[in-house]
């Protein structure tokens, strides 16, 4: 198994990670452990909200550029890693010890 | 916009393994997991979002 293949394993198999989902700046779905309709409705709001995002940092400092986000709340998190021509987004339902 | 009408270009297996398979990709991979996995480790040991007020309210 490559090395990419093993860290996606890994993370795929964390405690409490849903999904796995990898995306090219057009959003179209690379590498994915959700079925297709699910993938495309995360790549849409994902290429959706990126911009924003960005922008939002940007206020404060003109040349800075999104390197990770990240949403939560109770029960759920998604993080987002961009970077020039990919996303790497990750779904957890919050385990609770 | 609306979302619904957001079209979303489909790749067949072939073009998806040539990306996977592509320089860009393996780094864009390898440091972005490497990012996740940091954040997934470290919230298993802490929650920034635990509410303490809560806890000790149930304890007393």
């Amino acid at each position: 198994m490559s090395e990419i293949e093993e860290s996606f394993k890994r993370i795929q198999t964390h405690k409490g990670v849903v999904g796995v989902l990898i995306i090219n700046r057009n959003g179209s779905v690379i590498k994915s452990t959700f079925d297709q309709e699910t993938s495309v409705s995360y790549s849409k709001m994902v290429i959706d909200i990126f911009p924003k995002a960005d922008q939002l940092l940007k206020i404060n400092s003109d040349n800075d550029e999104l390197s990770f986000f990240r949403v939560r709340s109770k029960d759920n998190d998604i993080m987002i890693t961009p970077d020039k021509d990919f996303f790497l987004l990750v779904v957890n339902k919050i385990h609770k010890e | 916009k609306d979302q619904d009408d957001v079209v979303i270009p489909e790749l067949d297996d072939f073009e998806k393994q040539n990306i996977l398979d592509s320089d860009a990709f393996k780094s864009f991979f390898t440091k972005s997991s490497k990012v996740i996995e940091r954040a997934l480790y470290l919230d298993d040991s802490v929650d920034i979002l635990v509410d303490y007020t809560l806890s000790d309210d149930s304890k007393s």
